[in-house]
C-alpha cells in the first residue's frame, strides 16, 4: 500500500519539487519520517495522526514509513503535514492514487484538521508546471494566483480535500485580478511637496534616485533627514512587474504576505532600528531567511544615525553594495538573495548633533567628534556618492509657502533620465551611473573643455582625493542626464562637487 | 511485604499482579479477544497477554494497582517499559514468523474501588519506540 504525493519545498528564494511518498505496511505500529527532515517535520507525526482522527478518518495503527525525496536536501518547515496525511489516507484506501497524479499539495494542519497558511508560496507557484494543478491552504491561495499558469485550488481543512481529490465536491480554482491591484502601483501616500524648504537637498535626492546612487544625509536633529528619505520611494521610477515579482518573492519567502496584500507593488522602504543584528540586516539563521537588505530589494534601505549601528553590522553591507546580491553559508544550506537596494542613511554632525547648527552650540570635543565619525569606516563611505548637508530651516523657510516640486513630477525627470542610461549602457551589464567604475566612467563620463579645466581646479585647490573624484564624474553624469546633456558640462561638475563637500568638511 | 506499594498488608506484589492478570484474561475473553499466550517469558522480560482480536495480534500489558498513591496504572507506562514491551513484541514476531500479520499494544488497567475491581481496556494505547 504504497501513495505517492507530489510536493515542494523552497530553498533560497526557488523552489525545489520533493515527491512525499507514504508506505503503509503491517508490523507493529511505527510512524517514521525519513529524507532529512527537520524537527518542525518530524513533529507533523502527531499533528497529522490527531489531524486525521479529528477530521473522523481512521488512523491505521500499522507501520507507517514516510519518504521526502530527493533525500539529499535538507528539509524545513510544517508545509510536508498536509501531503504527508493525503499520502496515508491514499495508503489505506479513502483516496485512489491515480487521482494524485499532477497535483501539487501543501500546506500545514492543525490538530483540528484545518488546513493553516504556509511560506514562500509565490516561489512554489512560479517554478510549477503549467499543466499541474496546486491544491494549498486557503488563506495562501490568492498569493500562488499571480502566477497565471497552473491551476490553483484552495482548500481549509483536510477533509474538503479529501472530498476534493476524490471529486465529491468542486472548489473553484483561485484568481487574483492582477490588474486591479496593479492600479494601485506607483500611488503613493508621501509627497516630497509635504517637506517644507530643503529645496537643494530634494535636488540632491532627485539626482541620487535618477542615477540609483546612494545617499548620506548629515545634519542636526529635527531638520528633516527621516521625513525626506520616506518619502524617497515616491520618487524612484515606477516599478516593473518583474521588479514587483522579484521582491514580492522575497517576501513570500519570509512570509510577510496574506491574502490582502499578495504584491509588492510598491518600492520597498524598509528602515531597520540600529540595535539590528548583522544576522537580521543580510539574513542569516540555520536554514538561512533573507535580512532587511533582500527586503529591500527594488527599492530603499535607511539607516537612520548610521553612526550608531555596530561597526560589523555596517560592514556586512560592503559586499550587497556592490553586487546586489548577498550569499549566506551555513552548515544546512549556502543560499543567495538579491539584495539591490538603494542605501540612504542618515547622521547627526556629532555626538550632540549641533555641530553643523547656525544657532546652537555644539559642546562637543574634536576627540568626540572624531571617535563618532570614525565609526564610520572609508569602505562603506567609499560606496555612497552622494553627501548631503542639511542645515536646519529659518522660520521664514518653515512658515513660507514656496512652490516645491511634488513627487510625480521628480519622477517623470528621474523616469527620463534613467531612460537615458538604459540607452547609453544596453548590452554593457551596466545599468545605472552609480555602478560604473574607473575604468568605465573614462569611456563614458566625457567632459567638455570647460569642465575639464573646473576638475582640475578643484583638485588643485580643493585637495580632492582619487576616491572623491571618481564619484564627481558619476555624479556629474547623472545630472548631465537629468537635462539631457550628452557631454559633461561645468556646471554638472561643480554642482557635483558640492555633493562631495562632506569629504573635506569632516572626514579629510 | 511493603505497605504502600501493594495496597492492603495482607497482599503482596506477586498476588495483586496475579490477581490483576486472572481478571483482565476473563475480560478480555468476555470482549471477544482470544488468548494466544498468558506470560510469555523469554531472557530479555515478560509479555503479560498475547491476545487475538479479530485479525489483529495484540500485545497486552496488565497493570494492576489498589492503591491511587502513585497515580493511576496507565500513567506508570513510560517510555522505557513501552521500549521493552516492543523489543519483546519484535522477539515474538520472529520467533514465530510473523512479520507480515497486522499487531496492536493494548494496556488493561485493574484498580480497586470500595472492594470493588474496575477494569479498562486502552486499546491502541502506544507505538513502537
Amino acid at each position: 500500500m504504497l501513495a505517492k504525493v507530489e510536493s515542494n519545498i523552497v530553498v533560497g528564494i526557488d523552489s525545489i519539487a520533493v515527491d512525499v511518498e507514504v508506505d503503509v505496511a503491517n508490523g507493529l505500529p511505527h510512524f517514521a519520517i525519513v529524507g532529512l527532515p527537520d524537527t518542525a517535520i518530524k513533529e507533523s507525526i502527531n499533528r497529522v495522526k490527531s489531524a486525521i482522527k479529528n477530521s473522523n478518518f481512521n488512523f491505521p495503527n500499522k507501520r507507517i514509513t514516510v519518504n521526502l525525496s530527493p533525500a539529499d536536501i535538507k528539509k524545513e518547515g510544517p508545509c510536508f503535514d498536509l501531503p504527508i496525511a493525503i499520502g496515508i489516507m491514499a495508503a489505506i484506501g479513502y483516496i485512489s492514487p491515480e487521482k494524485l497524479s499532477n497535483k501539487v499539495i501543501c500546506g500545514e494542519l492543525s490538530l483540528d484538521g484545518r488546513v493553516r497558511p504556509i511560506k514562500g508560496v509565490l516561489p512554489r507557484s512560479l517554478a510549477l508546471e503549467s499543466s499541474k494543478e496546486f491544491i494549498l491552504p486557503r488563506q495562501n491561495a490568492r498569493e500562488a494566483a499571480i502566477v497565471k499558469s497552473s491551476k490553483i485550488y484552495p482548500i481549509s481543512n483536510l477533509k474538503e480535500a479529501v472530498d476534493f481529490l476524490n471529486k465529491t465536491i468542486e472548489i473553484r480554482p483561485a484568481k487574483t485580478n492582477l490588474k486591479n491591484i496593479w492600479k494601485k502601483s506607483n500611488i503613493h501616500n508621501l509627497d516630497f511637496s509635504d517637506v517644507k524648504g530643503q529645496e537643494h537637498i530634494k535636488r540632491g535626492l532627485k539626482i541620487a534616485a535618477a542615477g540609483h546612487h546612494n545617499v548620506l544625509m548629515i545634519g542636526p536633529p529635527g531638520t528633516g533627514k527621516t521625513m525626506l528619505a520616506k518619502r524617497m520611494p515616491s520618487i524612484l521610477p515606477n516599478m516593473s512587474m518583474e521588479e514587483a515579482l522579484e521582491t514580492t518573492k522575497i517576501h513570500s519567502v519570509a512570509g510577510m504576505l496574506s491574502n490582502n496584500n499578495v504584491l509588492v507593488y510598491n518600492r520597498p522602504f524598509r528602515d531597520p532600528h540600529h540595535t539590528i543584528s548583522d544576522a537580521a540586516l543580510v539574513g542569516g539563521g540555520t536554514h538561512p531567511v533573507p535580512g532587511e537588505i533582500s527586503l529591500a530589494h527594488n527599492g530603499v534601505l535607511f539607516l537612520d544615525e548610521l553612526p550608531e549601528f555596530k561597526r560589523n553590522v555596517l560592514e556586512v553591507l560592503r559586499q550587497p553594495i556592490e553586487n546586489g546580491k548577498i550569499t549566506i553559508s551555513r552548515i544546512e544550506a549556502s543560499l543567495t538573495f538579491p539584495a539591490k537596494f538603494m542605501l540612504i542613511a542618515a547622521m547627526n554632525p556629532c555626538p550632540c548633533g549641533f555641530l553643523t547648527d547656525r544657532k546652537k552650540e555644539c559642546h562637543c570635543t574634536p576627540p568626540q567628534i572624531q571617535r563618532y565619525l570614525s565609526k564610520i569606516s572609508g569602505p562603506l563611505l567609499d560606496r555612497i556618492d552622494i553627501h548631503l548637508e542639511v542645515p536646519r530651516l529659518s522660520y521664514d523657510e518653515l512658515s513660507g509657502k514656496r512652490f516645491s516640486e511634488n513627487s510625480d513630477t521628480i519622477r517623470e525627470y528621474v523616469n527620463k533620465a534613467r531612460e537615458v542610461q538604459r540607452t547609453r549602457y544596453r548590452g554593457s551589464g551596466i545599468f545605472f551611473n552609480a555602478h560604473l567604475e574607473s575604468k568605465t566612467i573614462e569611456k563614458y563620463c566625457q567632459l567638455d573643455e570647460d569642465g575639464k579645466e573646473l576638475l582640475k581646479m578643484a583638485i588643485l585647490e580643493l585637495g580632492i582625493s582619487a576616491r572623491a573624484y571618481d564619484k564627481i564624474l558619476k555624479v556629474a553624469r547623472t545630472i548631465a542626464d537629468l537635462e539631457g546633456e550628452e557631454k559633461i558640462a561645468a556646471s554638472h561638475i561643480s554642482e557635483a562637487i558640492g555633493y562631495r563637500s562632506l569629504d573635506r568638511n569632516l572626514w579629510s | 511485604m511493603r505497605e504502600g506499594k501493594g495496597g492492603a498488608l495482607t497482599e503482596g506484589k506477586k498476588e495483586v499482579g496475579a490477581l490483576g492478570e486472572k481478571a483482565a484474561t476473563a475480560f478480555l475473553k468476555r470482549s471477544g479477544y482470544s488468548i494466544l499466550h498468558k506470560n510469555f517469558k523469554c531472557k530479555l522480560g515478560e509479555i503479560d497477554l498475547i491476545a487475538k482480536d479479530g485479525r489483529v495480534i495484540v500485545f497486552v500489558e496488565v497493570r494492576t494497582r489498589f492503591t491511587s498513591t502513585y497515580g493511576s496504572p496507565i500513567e506508570s507506562i513510560l517510555w522505557r517499559k513501552r521500549k521493552k514491551i516492543t523489543m519483546l513484541a519484535n522477539f515474538y514476531i520472529t520467533k514465530f514468523g510473523l512479520e507480515n500479520e497486522s499487531f496492536r499494544f493494548d494496556v488493561v488497567s485493574v484498580t480497586k474501588d470500595d472492594g470493588h475491581l474496575n477494569i479498562e481496556l486502552i486499546k491502541d494505547a502506544f507505538w513502537e519506540v
